[in-house]
């Protein structure tokens, strides 16, 4: 066996070590192992998640020798759950795999406490009503779920978690934190003792474009009441002054500062969604608040009283044109703010957690410290019941999505997707799915999918022809290569889910294979 | 890369690698230490009226006798899962000349991306091109080399600044010496200061004739240097913000002990230069009132060895040959590279790659990220690549921005060539060129004689 930082070197890289730990410690369950199910799980076995159980009460068939991979001629008639699991443990040795021969459906019905030990489930091909049920068992016992369905070239994953909450939401392109538009006053003083109208060329050119900045702000300020440009004309008139500033042509350090100028123009304070989450009804915590909301009760302290409307200083500055010297002290200026900010959050911290009736020192320095980093970037996902979804729809948004160019396929095979299972409870086989009655499934179909748009409320809508005849050519069919890119799909949730790192999807990800499209359906 | 044989239901995987998911799962009929391309067979067991066949050749212009015309002719569809720009560029001229569809596809962390490109329906993999990239930064190639690369970029920016810049400059000096410091005192900068200490060391010390002088050179490069770096530097050495300072990918270096015994120290060759040292410290260049009283102080001693040398004396400044075997460059370069690679613990190469590897480097180890090549006197697009084709370039594309001035392959540009640069970079790119400003920058992508991609600073255009 490769030893460990060997063998999952690539994606250490993306998740850190404890990502990686955390993967390793959770427990997946599958449920039903065709290709979608087994794609996914195949993606998690990679990775090295702790241990799976895979729950199929169907055999190998011929059929299936042409859409899964972890099937061969030896399984025909044995239990595919058994054959997956085999195949999957391959993969890698160091995954604990199992395998229960019983349908999901069944499991459901008879056993719901089964799912309780469980980290997280990925439930593939389900029809509605077990996915509803599983759903509520899975919230009640606080267990992650993901639905994942591919059919024909259509497919969707929906992640349903009571509340997810992100510290680590590496998002790919966020802003420093420079508080150019609001300086404090160590910045402010240090960016005092410069002197921008320095006769050295060299020094002249090697001035950090922060301390151009903060000065030439601070001077705006002065002359205009106060306030920082605002207007296009002011924005203008702010980068011509910058440019009056250069006293020679290859001056990169006036350059970067006219280009940077928009983060004095920027707004001070938090970001709307900062915002929302610390005037969450969660933020005001008790003895059974989690870890986050007692750091967020402290970030909403700090953000009002130290932090004076902003949150804590994140502490790293970019790369810039500058000299040794100057540079290095801005870093010493934004780390000694950063730290002191870290410093009064902790303080924070610990009273609430007092006050709670906790232990002051239950969440360690290395958490607070994170979410102190991350604070401008905390994300809290919550997702509603699928019954809910479905008893309750939100109707503007479907009428929207429907009339929607860019979202009416996708929005098109949402309900078509409910509407086969429908069909399917009706007819007792799916539509298409045998030879020789396309043309009567089509029209129980249109008519099961009218059925299902008077009942979400949206009675004028339509699905097209097109799509509807599509849904029964399709014939409920697992096609490899959509299961594999649902499957990819799933599994990276997965993975977000467990690490905790990086936003899971909110809402339900359609995919449409016909085109080539992806979607996410907030509803 | 994988390619599909029509008519035989048949498909051949060829290169090094092939998708890790079908090696994964191919594992089942082959144990691990087989190459990921011995699998591939493996996989016809599943679907058994699956034709594979597989090769280990790289795919490029070199293997062009094993994936000759028949073999493209041949070809149905050819799906890629390469990874470096090169091989995807060649392998999608391939497809354009054969009319082959190409399904490109590439995976960088969590991102990935796919392609179709279809003869006569979409345009092809190297209609747009990413920029060129950049040079490795200074203080890597100075101090923090981790891979070979690092390695012979320096070496190769030693070998010229051993043995053909600096002497070089001393001709300059001793064949004009007034003007030549007139010149240096005008400068007064760093790099003046910098240039006379070589220039004065080269003068000053004896040739390397001995044997034991060549021991020398070889412990201040690999010994004594290191030493100074890691004193600076210690191991446990941690940044401002309290991390370890030698954290990847930075790698520890170790002084190299000279010892007959070990043949790869015996392999430097003695040459018919002058072999100086330079035993300065690695410092970001910032000129500093004390250059103007040093430069003085350099020039004076310039001076007295100007008169003691024989009248007439000059330097034979040595240009780069990679391809002479018996010159000894190469075994210079790779053998500074190697010694290099052994300090930091980075895997040594042989001649052959080194050569491959260096021929490539353009050694102007002045260039910052900052500097630019200058071309003035509102040239044309034609006088631009004419420019560069006299330093041995074949530009294929210049680009301002983001946006694309000239590309070889596009027809149409060739209506471009008489056309001022400035007047491209105004209409084509829209540039605000406001009336202050004398010059602007385009990126040139160029290739040397042989077709390998080479790096170039910015070129900065002056058309007033």
């Amino acid at each position: 066996m490769a030893e460990p930082k060997t063998k999952y070197d690539r994606q250490l890289r993306i998740w850190g070590e404890q990502g990686q730990t955390a993967l390793e410690k959770a427990s997946i369950c599958l449920l039903n192992c065709g290709p979608t199910g087994s794609e996914t799980l195949k993606n998690l076995v990679l990775g090295g998640v702790g241990s799976i159980t895979v729950i199929d009460g169907s055999k190998v068939e011929l059929g299936d020798l042409g859409n899964n991979f972890m099937v061969d001629e030896s399984c025909v008639g044995q239990s595919k759950a058994k054959c997956v699991c085999t195949f999957l443990q391959e993969l890698n040795d160091a995954v604990k795999a199992k395998f229960i021969e019983e349908y999901p459906e069944a499991l459901v019905d008879s056993n719901p406490s089964f799912f309780s030990q469980f980290t997280l489930v990925v439930a593939t091909q389900l029809a509605e009503d077990s996915m509803m049920k599983l759903d509520k068992i899975c919230r009640e016992a606080n267990v992650l779920l993901i639905f994942a369905r591919s059919y024909g070239l259509t497919g969707f994953v929906r992640n349903s978690v009571k509340e997810h909450a992100v510290i680590e939401s590496k998002p790919d392109h966020f802003l420093d934190d420079l508080r150019l538009n609001n300086p404090w006053s160590e910045l402010k003083r240090f960016a005092e003792s410069i002197d921008l109208k320095v006769p050295d060329p060299v020094a002249h050119k090697h001035t950090p474009y922060v301390v151009i900045l903060v000065k030439m702000a601070e001077e705006w300020a002065k002359a205009h009441g106060g306030t920082l440009p605002s207007t296009r004309d002011e924005k203008k008139e702010f980068k011509e002054l910058l440019k009056a500033g250069m006293v020679a042509m290859d001056e990169d350090n006036y350059k970067e500062a006219i280009e940077a100028s928009f983060k004095v123009f920027a707004p001070r304070g938090i970001s709307s969604d900062l915002l929302q989450i610390i005037h969450d009804s969660c933020s005001e915590v008790d003895s059974n608040s989690s870890d986050f909301w007692v750091m967020v009760a402290a970030l909403k302290e700090f953000i009002v009283n130290e932090g004076g409307g902003e949150a804590p200083l994140e502490g790293s500055i970019p790369d810039m044109t500058s000299s040794t010297e100057l540079y290095v002290n801005l870093q010493k200026i934004y780390l000694a703010k950063s730290e002191a900010d870290f410093l009064v959050l902790q303080q924070r911290v610990k009273s609430i957690l007092k006050r709670i009736g906790r232990d002051p020192d239950s969440i360690s320095k290395a958490m607070i410290k994170s979410f102190c980093k991350n604070a401008r970037k905390l994300k809290v996902c919550r997702y509603r019941l699928i019954e809910d979804e479905f008893s309750n729809p939100a109707v503007s948004e479907l009428q929207k999505y429907l009339s929607d160019e860019e979202y009416s396929v996708a929005m098109g095979f949402y309900i078509l997707l409910r509407a086969v299972d429908r069909f399917a409870a009706n007819y007792n086989s799916f539509p298409g799915q045998f030879e020789g009655e396309l043309d009567e499934d089509i029209s129980r179909l249109k008519t099961a999918v009218v059925g299902l748009l008077n009942d979400l409320g949206c009675n004028g809508s339509t699905v097209t022809e097109d799509l509807i005849n599509e849904m029964c050519r399709f014939g409920a069919s697992e096609l490899h290569a959509v299961a594999a890119f649902i499957g990819g799909i799933a599994s990276q949730e997965v993975i977000k889910l467990i690490t905790k790192q990086f936003v899971p999807m909110v809402g339900t990800f359609i995919f449409n294979g016909i085109d080539q499209k992806s979607q996410l359906l907030t509803l | 890369m994988l390619k599909k044989r029509k008519n035989e239901g048949s498909t051949t995987v060829l290169g090094v690698h092939l998708c890790s998911c079908i090696r994964r799962l191919t594992s089942r009929f082959a144990s691990s230490p087989f190459s990921r391309i011995e699998t591939a067979p493996a996989t016809a067991l599943r679907n058994p009226r699956l034709k594979i066949e597989a090769l280990q050749n790289h795919v490029n212009a070199e293997t062009e006798n094993v994936f000759d015309d028949t073999f493209w002719e041949n070809l149905t569809v050819v799906v890629n899962a390469l990874d470096n720009v090169n091989a995807r560029l060649y392998g999608d001229q391939r497809c354009l000349y054969f009319q082959k569809p190409l399904l490109e596809s590439g995976t960088l962390g969590a991102k990935c991306n796919t392609q179709m490109v279809i003869p006569h329906l979409t345009e092809n993999y190297s209609a747009s091109r990413d920029p060129p990239e950049k040079q490795a930064p200074m203080c890597t190639v100075h101090s923090f080399p981790h891979n070979i690369h690092h390695c012979l970029t320096w070496a190769r920016s030693e070998f010229e600044g051993l043995v053909e810049k600096t002497p070089a400059e001393v001709n300059a000096y001793l064949s004009n010496p007034v003007d030549y410091t007139n010149a240096m005192i005008k400068a007064g900068e760093a790099q003046s200061r910098d240039t006379l200490e070589r220039v004065l060391e080269c003068l000053e010390k004896e040739k390397c004739e001995t044997f034991q002088d060549c021991i020398t050179w070889f412990e201040d490069y690999f010994a004594d240097r290191v030493k100074q770096l890691i004193f600076t530097f210690p191991e446990e050495a941690s940044t401002s913000t309290g991390a370890p300072f030698w954290s990847a990918p930075k790698r520890f270096p170790h002084p190299l002990q000279f010892s007959t015994a070990d043949p790869s120290h015996l392999h430097f060759p003695r040459e018919d230069v002058k072999i100086e040292t330079d035993g300065k410290a690695i410092t970001l260049s910032t000129a500093s009132v004390d250059d103007a009283v040093v430069i003085n102080e350099l020039i004076r001693k310039l001076e007295q060895c100007r008169h003691k040398a024989p009248p007439g004396y000059r330097m034979n400044p040595i240009q780069f040959e990679k391809d002479d075997d018996t010159n000894y460059h190469m075994d210079l370069i790779a053998g500074l590279a190697n010694m290099r690679a052994r300090n930091y613990s980075i895997p040594e190469v042989d001649k052959l790659k080194a050569k491959f590897i260096a021929g490539r480097i353009i050694p102007d180890m002045s260039w910052t990220v900052w500097d630019r090549w200058i071309l003035k006197d509102n040239p044309t697009l034609r006088e631009l690549l004419r420019w560069l084709k006299n330093k041995g370039l074949d530009a294929y594309s210049i680009s301002h921005g983001s946006c694309l001035l000239y590309n070889s392959m596009f027809p149409r540009h060739k209506d471009r060539m008489d056309r001022k640069m400035v007047d491209l970079v105004r209409e084509v790119a829209k540039a605000e060129l406001p009336p202050y400003r004398h010059h602007f920058d385009v990126v040139a992508a160029c290739e040397d004689d042989e077709g390998n991609d080479v790096d170039i600073p910015p070129v900065s255009i002056y058309f007033s």
